[in-house]
């Protein structure tokens, strides 16, 4: 079946709040009627009918195998025989069963521990149920987490051909629990390609209604709203909860919503078929209201959407090409590099971030997917996925949360035939280079002809909406190909005002191999923005680069009142006398001992012009570290200020290993330590203390995060050639997984010393389950480590 | 609404009665900045009768036995019982992942308030159903929390699956028994009358009563009465 453009859809309500009308016992797993009281499903799904819905939909919210692996039956069977009792109910009329999919119930990585791929196999299984029983369109509803709702929606739509729903529960600051908005939702499920979406459950009709009415202007998508009956009230002396809104009341707001736009309306908690009746006498005979909603085009994350409808900067530095840096955390899966490179971009002003991991011997679909939930994790900036490697595109796609933009497809066959597809079915931005089989053309026109086929292509074989086509018309380099640089400019100019859809450009590449760099760049930037570039793929630490960004949008009237450059320059007054200079010159080992970072970098780099690194090292690092770790142990100085000392000390080690590198004079490293907490425990805090403390003993961590399995801290023993390993875990749940990694270690990398830390361990239970050392906190993990690695 | 003090994160970050430096208070000021900014508070309680089974109580009428000596000992003058779950958040755990990144010693330190901030927020929505059952002569326990004492931390699941937190606050669970959001707390409360006396929750009770930080220099976690 497919939604009819001409009909208001009417759901039905609540199954929970029925059951326990008709006195369902606590704790009793609703599903589990399905098979052993069927016909009180049915009857309830009946009386729903009668009341006059178009849609009934299963009672197998959240039958999923992580949350009936206690019950005597499977998902298939539960599914099965819940979409079975449904269709008994049906029969014979034209209401249609709705397979109902609620959220599992644990959170998915990066801030959960499930993966995204198993949340999308517990969705898969219980949709093949529900197709093989003959259910008519899936629901995937009360969603909080867009992420597992992209998953439910892909296991839907990859295993059945029916329609699909998906509504999320929004709280009443308009943001789901997880944080995701409106506008997320909605762009990134449309991008999915759902047959409808909304709101349902959390909220009132009351609440609902602007969110709803908010909603409609985001998709031209059918809007499905269920609402709770309310807000609920509990009964404490029977734990029951009662809703406060009556059904007329539930009626006339759901008409109101009607009356804006939204095309399928239902109930959620607290509703019974009185409500859905009452609904039904206030559509009857009407027709949805027809609706305009300008499209534009948006980038981004649950929690951030950028519409690209003004100079958006793409920072460009996380790309290994050129950088000795990133190239090496990137081989080592160093992520903490990674991350910095990423804040600190989005710090200077980037609003999306183009990630490319490309590099010859890594590993390039498995790095694109760490990289990215790495960054996911931690900042809420759109990314943009530059790779011209097809099945890493499709991974990274798969698995992004939200809208990226893909960077790239071009003018050949091949290129549309590959990208083109994954973009449509992701629903993702595509980046297209004016450049074909016969290459960048010196003419601006026949690079915009190039434009204007990929621009075809997208749209009208693939069926991607024109807003989400960005064009680069690739600009070329002054110092080889000086003729062509502005016709990069004409060809930017005509594809805008020829086909009207937004552009990018890797601006610095104009300037290779001419000195003074920043004044090529900043210049061919201010002609480029003048022709009508949205989206400058740029360094943004370069503030020469921001400040032309800046500039532009005054002169161009977008920065209204010139309030934004206002704003940033007059903060910017004279840099104030720092406090520390106040104090006259201090010494390394002062500056560490007052956590005062930046100022360690300078000191180091002074001393560095007298001294050794590794002098440095003996006389200042180590002695000032043992006073603060003295102090610490004594109970006179307490962790923050040992972690601001050995961050002052991290300061420190980044000059003399950058002196060091640069002039090849070996290294001032004791050993690599491997660092991570295991399988299933996500406290990271002791973790990271130890880290940056061994660092600052002169060790190389490897640190493998959290939630790591322990076949991953195996593989990277046997790949780098560690001898020490320290694992942490919190939790007496998690201690035992501490115990698997440490008997895959004993059997795969026998001769490892291994390390262990965490609140529950004593020494005597870290040499129960076979571990060599504890390490009751960070300090004696760095006496531990001098022993081992001596 | 998360009134917790300066003393309070101090003690989290193991200053025991120790003065705070400057340094450290005023990255605990831009901390309570970040927190009011991220923090979304929601809890949730709900009252059971208590069936005893052979001398184990029972959230009632047979849903799940809550085990061990502890609870029995919170729960021994209660003729029912609350469950109780708050979060402040799932955006309080991304900012402390960022600024573990970005400044470790303020990722720590913001780690520090957010603990206090949920055992605060905790502290205002039982005192609030203290003050409903206040109207019935009855008053409550102190809340003792799954992996308090020999209370199994693998109640985490059952409990909040009963009161339907991630559909109801967003509060998840691990198959470890993780809260997630990082920063929430899952209890059960005793309803007693008022003037009875009420049973102690002890740091013995505690499974890290041996190698606590806070007891090593002087004070407790705060989640217990003594």
């Amino acid at each position: 079946m497919a939604l009819s453009q001409s009909k208001i859809y009417l759901f039905d309500g609540a199954m929970g709040t029925v059951l326990q009308r008709k006195g369902l016992k606590l704790g009793k797993a609703p599903v589990l009627l399905n098979i052993e009281e069927p016909e009180l499903i049915t009857s309830i799904h009946k009386e729903y009918m009668a009341a006059g819905c178009d849609f009934v939909t299963t009672n197998t919210f959240s039958v999923n195998r992580h949350k009936v692996a206690g019950l005597p039956y499977t998902v298939e069977e539960l599914v099965g025989a819940g979409v079975r009792v449904a269709k008994e109910a049906v029969r014979g009329t034209d209401v249609q069963v709705v397979l109902d999919i609620g959220p599992i119930g644990e959170l998915l990585e990066p801030l959960g521990t499930l993966s995204f791929d198993e949340a999308y196999d517990l969705f898969a299984e219980q949709v093949k149920a529900g197709v093989a029983a003959g259910a008519d369109c899936i629901l995937v509803e009360t969603m909080t987490d867009l992420y597992e709702t992209k998953a439910a929606v892909l296991a839907a739509k990859e295993h059945s051909s029916l329609p699909v729903f998906a509504t999320q529960s929004f709280d009443a600051n308009c943001r789901t629990f997880t944080g995701c908005s409106l506008q997320s939702m909605a762009v990134t499920l449309e991008g999915l390609g759902v047959d409808a979406l909304g709101i349902n459950c959390s909220l009132g009709p009351k609440e609902i209604l602007p969110m709803a009415k908010e909603l409609l202007g985001y998709t031209s998508l059918p809007i499905l709203i269920q609402p709770n009956a309310g807000l609920p009230q509990m009964d404490r002396e029977t734990g029951k909860e009662h809703y406060d809104v009556t059904p007329d009341a539930f009626a006339d707001t759901v008409l109101e919503m009607v009356k804006s736009g939204v095309q399928l309306v239902g109930g959620c908690c607290g509703t019974a078929p009185e409500y859905i009746a009452a609904v039904k006498k206030r559509i009857a005979g009407l027709s949805p209201v027809l609706r305009q909603v300008e499209r534009v085009p948006v980038v981004c994350t649950p929690t951030k959407t950028v519409v690209i409808d003004h100079v958006a900067v793409v920072g460009e530095r996380l790309n290994p090409t050129g950088k000795k840096r990133l190239k090496e955390a990137l081989t080592s899966g160093d992520m903490d590099t990674v991350l910095s490179i990423g804040t600190a971009q989005v710090k200077a002003g980037a609003e999306i971030l183009d990630v490319n991991v490309g590099l010859p011997s890594i590993d390039e679909r498995a790095t694109m997917l760490k990289v990215m939930r790495s960054l996911q994790g931690i900042i809420d900036t759109p990314l943009q996925i530059d790779s011209s490697h097809v099945p890493t595109l499709e991974a990274a796609l798969r698995h992004y949360n939200g809208i990226p933009i893909v960077n790239s497809v071009n003018g050949t066959r091949e290129s549309i035939e590959a990208v083109l597809p994954l973009v449509k079915k992701y629903g993702a931005c595509v980046i297209g280079l004016a450049l074909d089989e016969s290459g960048i053309s010196p003419q601006a026109e026949k690079r915009v002809e190039v434009a204007g086929k990929i621009i075809k292509a997208a749209t009208e074989e693939y069926g991607i909406p024109k807003e989400r086509v960005i064009i680069d018309c690739l600009t070329l380099t002054a110092s080889t190909q000086q003729k062509e640089v502005f016709e990069t400019l004409k060809a930017l100019k005509a594809v805008k005002e020829r086909y009207g859809v937004k552009t990018t450009l890797g601006v610095s590449n104009v300037s290779f191999g001419l000195p003074n760099r920043q004044l090529l760049s900043e210049t061919f930037l201010n002609l480029a923005l003048f022709h009508g570039l949205d989206l400058p793929i740029i360094d943004p630490n370069a503030s020469g680069m921001m400040n032309t960004i800046r500039a532009f949008a005054v002169l161009s009237g977008r920065d209204e009142s010139c309030e934004r450059y206002v704003a940033h320059f007059s903060g910017m007054a004279a840099p104030s006398v720092s406090p520390v200079a106040a104090e006259g010159e201090l010494s390394l080992q002062d500056i560490i001992l007052s956590g005062y970072k930046e100022k360690a970098g300078p000191a180091t780099a002074a001393l560095l012009k007298t001294k050794e690194p590794l002098e440095i090292v003996d006389t200042q690092l180590i002695p000032a570290l043992d006073i603060v770790g003295e102090g610490y142990e004594k109970g006179k100085l307490f962790l923050p200020q040992l972690i601001s000392a050995a961050q002052t000390v991290q300061a420190s080690f980044e000059v003399l290993k950058a002196h060091l590198a640069k002039n090849s004079a070996g290294s001032v490293s004791k050993g690599t330590i491997i660092v991570a907490t295991v399988k299933g425990d996500i406290h990271d805090i002791g973790k990271n203390i130890v880290k940056v403390l061994l660092e600052n003993y002169g060790y190389d961590i490897i640190d493998l995060g959290r939630d790591v399995d322990p076949q991953v801290v195996v593989d990277a023993i046997l790949e780098r050639g560690v001898r020490l390993v320290g694992l942490s875990a919190l939790m007496t749940t998690t201690v035992r997984s501490m115990e698997e990694t440490i008997k895959l270690i004993r059997k795969e990398a026998p001769g490892t010393t291994v390390m262990v830390g965490g609140a529950v361990l004593t020494a005597q239970y870290a040499a129960d389950i076979g571990a060599d050392y504890y390490a009751r906190d960070a300090k004696e993990a760095t006496n531990i480590a001098k022993k081992v690695l001596a | 609404m998360l009134a917790y003090t300066d003393r309070e994160v101090l003690r989290y970050l193991g200053y025991g009665k120790n003065e705070g430096d400057a340094p450290t208070l005023e990255k605990i000021a831009l901390c309570r900045e970040i927190i009011a900014e991220k923090a979304s508070c929601h809890a949730i309680y709900r009252q059971f009768p208590i069936d005893w089974v052979e001398g184990a109580p029972w959230v009632a009428p047979a849903v799940f036995a809550l085990e061990g000596q502890s609870i029995r000992n919170l729960l021994k003058g209660s003729s029912s019982l609350f469950l109780f779950a708050a979060t402040i958040g799932i955006q309080v755990d991304r900012a402390i992942q960022y600024y573990m990144k970005e400044d470790l010693a303020l990722g720590v330190i913001l780690d520090a308030c957010a603990t206090a901030a949920i055992e605060s927020y905790c502290d205002v929505a039982n005192a609030q159903l203290k003050e409903e059952l206040a109207a019935e002569g009855l008053t409550c326990t102190p809340r003792f929390s799954p992996g308090y004492g020999d209370l199994p931390i693998t109640l985490q699941g059952p409990l909040t699956a009963l009161l339907q937190t991630p559909a109801k606050i967003g509060l998840t669970v691990t198959p470890t028994s993780i809260l997630i959001p990082r920063k929430s707390v899952t209890a059960i409360l005793g309803v007693v009358p008022q003037g009875a006396k009420l049973p102690e929750v002890g740091c013995f009770s505690c499974n890290k009563f041996a190698t606590c930080q806070f007891r090593k220099v002087g004070v407790n976690c705060g989640a217990f009465t003594k």
